[in-house]
């Protein structure tokens, strides 16, 4: 009886068969699974998904080891929304910490949130950002009230150098850290003018706080 | 020279190849010599002649090994290989892992296909009717699965029950989005919380209020979000239960 031919598996041959598993593998678990994720980028995504603002592009990208180690906050922006992420990895590849959303389709001078992740009862970095549509802009007040034992104002004070610019538009991230942010409240920022006159004052309603 | 000397010879030839590939090798050099020498046994020839002929037919064990290694070079290929395999291990476990989260597609599935049980908070139906209407909000789509007019607290109202699925069969929904629908003639004293929503990554299950006037044929439902709107009008059933 003949013996069936076979051909013998090169490197090549051997490799591809391996990758294409892996990439099915890969598209199954990520979709249906929802896990698996291989790229912060992608958790960003997710988070876009759940807050429905459609897909928006990086403004900044922080490493966060204060909230996770491998912890990586992400400021996005479309012509719509600002939205700041985080993305840490775990046991299932990237997964989203959370997403704040900020809405900016109603015209303002300044669009501005905040987010704090209050973990194990530990105090975490408490964040500030925006947009900032009103040019006269130069120089943002950040003020918040630390309530405790007798309640206490603090400021910071963020200028047109450190923002960040995408398309035309000017963004801004703060972030304060060690300290009980779940604490902080009213955060308020006023936008003041190159002489340092104020221009516009709004305060930061849209928030959240995220125990983990 | 014997067939095991001749096997050595080739695959010291060989270079460095993975203990599988040297076995593969091996194997499909066996069976090649096996089949020449059951060729030549059915001829009637002595097995220990039939072997050492079928060896000297195949040339030179070195020469042999030389031209099988061509298939195997690049070290490349082996670590792509070595990943790949590496990355199906672990989003296999992952899966596993994560195997509570097909709850969530099932949602997405049963909300898209099927009738959703969304449980009516009313006191007393007036009408009510099963509907199919659907909207697209955002990446999303909301379904409006029944209408009904009733009565609450001794209000007369419509309430509509209602899902939201992602549009890719085991996508995502937006969380909350009955933050973004509004109904027409919806008032704060009617709002009602609670009940049977149900929320998961996979689908979103809510029922809204409305006030309609006794003239009123329908009511309708506006998404707005991040500048994006739409709208979707809701015929109100009759009574007996028509739309």
């Amino acid at each position: 009886m003949k013996r069936k031919e076979k051909r013998l598996p090169s490197r090549r041959r051997r490799t591809a068969r391996r990758v294409l598993v892996a990439a099915a593998a890969l598209f199954l678990v990520n979709r249906i699974f929802l896990v698996g994720l291989l790229f912060p980028i992608q958790a960003v995504r997710r988070c876009e998904e759940r807050e429905d603002t459609g897909r928006t592009n990086l403004v900044c990208r922080n490493w966060a080891p204060e909230i996770y180690k491998t912890g990586l906050v992400y400021l996005t922006e479309n012509e719509n929304v600002t939205m700041l992420s985080a993305v840490r990895l775990s046991l299932y590849g990237w997964i989203e910490v959370y997403g704040v959303p900020l809405d900016c389709t109603v015209e303002g001078p300044i669009h501005g949130g905040w987010w704090t992740l209050y973990r194990k009862e530990e105090p975490s970095q408490f964040y500030v950002f925006g947009r900032i549509d009103d040019p006269d802009i130069d120089r943002l007040n950040i003020l918040w009230t630390i309530e405790g034992d007798g309640d206490s104002d603090m400021w910071v004070v963020s200028d047109s150098g450190e923002w960040m610019e995408r398309d035309g538009r000017r963004y801004f991230l703060c972030s304060f850290g060690n300290a009980n942010a779940a604490a902080y409240k009213f955060p308020l920022v006023v936008g003041c003018d190159e002489a340092g006159k104020e221009i516009a004052r709004i305060g930061l309603e849209h928030g959240v706080v995220t125990v983990s | 020279m014997t067939r095991q000397e001749f096997l050595d010879q080739v695959l010291s030839s060989l270079g460095r190849l993975t203990a599988e590939e040297r076995e593969n090798v091996r194997r499909e050099l066996e069976e090649h010599v096996e089949d020449r020498m059951e060729a030549l046994l059915e001829m009637g020839w002595d097995e220990e002649l039939a072997e050492s002929r079928c060896l000297e037919a195949m040339g030179d064990p070195a020469e042999i090994g030389r031209e099988l290694a061509r298939q195997y070079r690049g070290r490349g290929w082996l670590w792509i290989g070595r990943a790949a395999v590496l990355l199906t291990v672990v989003l296999c476990v992952q899966a596993l892992l994560g195997i509570g989260v097909l709850f969530n597609a099932w949602d997405g599935l049963v909300v898209r296909t099927l009738r959703p049980q969304i449980t009516s908070m009313l006191d007393e139906v007036e009408a009510e009717a099963q509907v199919d209407l659907r909207m697209d909000i955002g990446s999303d789509v909301l379904r409006v699965v029944r209408v009904s007019v009733g009565e609450v607290e001794n209000q007369r109202v419509a309430e509509i029950a209602m899902c939201a699925y992602d549009r890719w069969p085991f996508g995502i929904v937006a969380h909350n989005c009955e933050n973004w629908i509004t109904v027409e003639g919806l008032g704060d004293d009617v709002r009602i919380h609670g009940g049977p929503a149900s929320r998961t990554y996979g689908a979103e299950c809510w029922q809204m209020y409305a006030l309609p006037a006794p003239e009123d044929r329908s009511v309708v439902l506006t998404y707005s979000r991040y500048g994006e709107t739409a709208s979707l009008e809701v015929p109100l059933p009759e009574q007996g239960g028509t739309v």
